[in-house]
């Protein structure tokens, strides 16, 4: 068996998700060595999210079979084989960052939903996320079981059969449940090779029209930078599908508001990309897979502070229409998922507002017209979204919003 | 300045000397401009209101600057007026008397390099620099600003020029100004950095002075810093101006927007 050739960049990308506390950025530690929650080095890379984002190289022993991180087998010291490097979305497991977590779910090809043994199963940010994953589709899931180094043989069985009830019935109902200590480190192994086995890096079309959703976008200009040293601003996100390379002139949409006389519409920005990274990698071209940095001859006053979080960026010409309506088909939950008592999910009802994610964009929006499981919505900040497109729905229950449901795009 | 070649002052000029004596009906006062010369300010002319004691506004020793109501040449009468002086007219008159005793000074440091008196340096060459300047510490300023070669039109002797220029060097230091002021440019261009880079690039070839320095840096977008560094203040307003006005003008020409202001100094 031939040697498999080292990536610079990621393949796919793994979702942490689960309630606050239970261990995902020490999860993402344990496997990637990287503090995720360190936005401080934003600015020395050039390239962060708010969301936390970190690779890893996933190798095996050829002598012992052992999965590791490591160049050398933490078993028998042997050297370990390149398999597959990945790249762990880490998300905010608190209540109110939920938003957040719907856009890195958008960035997701499948996740690990990390449970707690010491606490009761579920948590309300368990049930959520799990719903989110439900609903965005994201179907290749791996439960972690951490903190297995606080609970003695009875009580992790135990929790095992909470988890086991929790997720019957659901997209995560078949699978693997594997007992971890992220602090210890403990376990890693197994769950490296759980990864290999029910998170394949999709089949991808190199040839399909690229197309990436925006997670952050910043100036990475210090103060006091001459004139001539400027770099144009700088988009952070994920590619979904297709391949970008440096020089290519991209289109980014809703793009910016302009008034014109006493009209006021959307314009695309148009821009080419001067440079493209992966972490700290520097890459020609850039494939899905990993949080990709584009350098691109923009004014940083487009992008900082995020200003184009939420866009799609494309090739010029390419990129699906500017809605500032849509019109949707809801799917709705029985009940709120997410807080201690479960309340009954009414029917969606003309007036209302609600929260809407679809990709990386989050907005506002008002029911125009509802009509049974059809709703026509006026936006407050537009998307670029095709007909067909997935739309989380959340709506105000008590003062935060609340996952309440999906929808489709139908015009 | 005309120290020495008046013998009295004119009725309206400011002047400046020190009070010798204090009696219940006025002040007298010793002109330092006019060395031997004594004014009286009537105790109706120290302030504007009733004075109750003219020892509570006026004290021996004290320096004033007051102005002229009327003088009597034939009798030696200068007649005087505290209430009458405006603050800036004070505050120019002690700027104008601090900048005459420098310049007397290095007048002084001149003449004993030439071995001659402070009397002969004002015969031969003091009052010819006044004439010419308005004013003998503008001579020796210029100088230094300018070059020795601002004295080639006078009726100097080499020497004289050669030494007044030499203490004019070794006393005056100049000291820049720096104006500073903020340039806010947006471009919504697909090559909007490089606009930005070309607006701030040509603004710095605005600058038509070899003696001004224009520094740019970056503040956060929008927000540009322009430090002008020049030897006086009207030559870095106009340079800063220019060179703000060039930015603004080349970005809105390539479809930008921008603006600029003056920022005081912190």
């Amino acid at each position: 068996m031939a040697k498999k050739k080292q990536a610079k960049q990621a393949e796919v990308n793994i979702g942490m998700v689960g309630h606050v506390d239970h261990g995902k950025t020490s999860l993402t530690k344990a496997l990637t060595g990287v503090w995720t929650d360190r936005h401080s080095e934003e600015l020395r890379r050039g390239i962060s999210i708010r969301l936390g984002y970190a690779d890893c190289e996933i190798r095996k022993c050829p002598q012992c079979g052992t999965y590791t991180t490591k160049p050398r087998c933490p078993n028998c010291l042997a050297e370990t084989e390149f398999l597959r490097r990945v790249s762990f979305v880490d998300s905010p497991g608190h209540e109110t960052l939920m938003a957040t977590m719907l856009s890195g779910a958008s960035l997701m090809d499948g996740a690990i939903l990390v449970i707690a043994a010491n606490e009761p199963c579920p948590q309300p940010q368990t049930k959520e996320h799990l719903m989110a994953l439900e609903i965005l589709g994201i179907d290749k899931i791996i439960i972690v079981q951490n903190k297995i180094d606080l609970v003695d043989e009875k009580q992790a069985e135990e929790n095992y059969e909470q988890i086991k009830e929790f997720v019957k019935g659901t997209i995560a109902e078949n699978a693997p449940i594997i007992p971890i200590s992220a602090h210890h480190e403990a376990n890693i192994d197994v769950l490296l090779k759980a990864i290999q086995d029910f998170i394949p890096t999709p089949k991808r079309d190199p040839d399909a029209t690229p197309r990436m959703y925006v997670a952050r976008s910043f100036d990475i200009n210090k103060p006091g930078t001459e004139i001539k040293d400027l770099k144009g601003g700088v988009l952070g996100g994920a590619i979904i599908q297709g391949v970008f390379k440096v020089g290519d002139e991209i289109e980014i949409r809703p793009g910016i508001k302009v008034t014109e006389g006493n009209k006021t519409f959307w314009k695309p920005l148009t821009t080419k990309i001067v440079s493209l990274a992966a972490g700290n990698t520097i890459l020609r071209k850039a494939h899905p897979g990993g949080l990709i940095g584009v350098g691109t001859t923009l004014d940083p006053y487009l992008t900082k502070s995020d200003a184009l979080t939420g866009s799609v960026v494309g090739l010029p010409g390419t990129l699906p229409p500017i809605r500032e309506k849509i019109t949707i088909r809801a799917n709705l939950l029985d009940r709120v998922v997410g807080t201690k008592e479960e309340l009954k999910i009414e029917p969606l009802r003309t007036g209302e507002v609600l929260m809407l994610n679809i990709g990386t964009a989050t907005t506002a929006g008002v029911i125009t017209s509802a009509r049974g499981d059809i709703a026509d919505i006026k936006l407050k900040l537009p998307i670029c979204a095709e007909i067909g497109d997935r739309v989380a729905i959340s709506r105000r229950v008590g003062s935060r919003w609340r996952l309440i449901g999906y929808g489709t795009i139908e015009g | 300045m005309f120290i020495m070649r008046r013998e009295f002052p004119e009725e309206g000029d400011i002047v400046i000397g020190t009070v010798k004596d204090v009696k219940p009906y006025g002040a007298f006062v010793e002109l330092l401009e006019y060395p031997g010369k004594e004014g009286m300010i009537h105790i109706s002319e120290v302030t504007s209101g009733w004075v109750k004691n003219i020892r509570d506004h006026v004290k021996v020793g004290q320096r004033v600057v007051a102005k002229v109501l009327r003088v009597d040449e034939r009798k030696g009468h200068i007649d005087l007026s505290l209430k009458r002086v405006t603050e800036q007219q004070k505050r120019a008159k002690v700027q104008e008397w601090k900048r005459f005793q420098r310049a007397s000074k290095m007048l002084e440091r001149a003449a004993e390099k030439l071995g001659k008196s402070l009397e002969e340096a004002w015969e031969e060459v003091g009052y010819l620099l006044e004439d010419e300047f308005g004013e003998l510490y503008n001579a020796f300023e210029t100088m230094v600003i300018e070059g020795k070669e601002v004295l080639d039109d006078l009726e100097i002797s080499e020497e004289w020029k050669n030494v007044l220029y030499e203490v004019a060097k070794e006393s005056i230091e100049l000291t820049n100004v720096e104006v500073e002021g903020v340039i806010e440019m947006k471009s919504y261009a697909p090559d909007g950095i490089k606009q930005i880079k070309k607006a701030l690039t040509t603004a710095l070839k605005a600058n038509p002075y070899e003696d001004v320095e224009v520094k740019i840096t970056y503040i956060g977008a929008p927000k540009y810093r322009v430090v002008v560094i020049a030897p006086d203040y009207k030559s870095g307003e106009e340079v800063f101006k220019k060179v703000c006005e060039k930015a603004v003008a080349t970005i809105k020409k390539l479809g930008g927007e921008g603006t600029y202001y003056r920022e005081s100094k912190k």
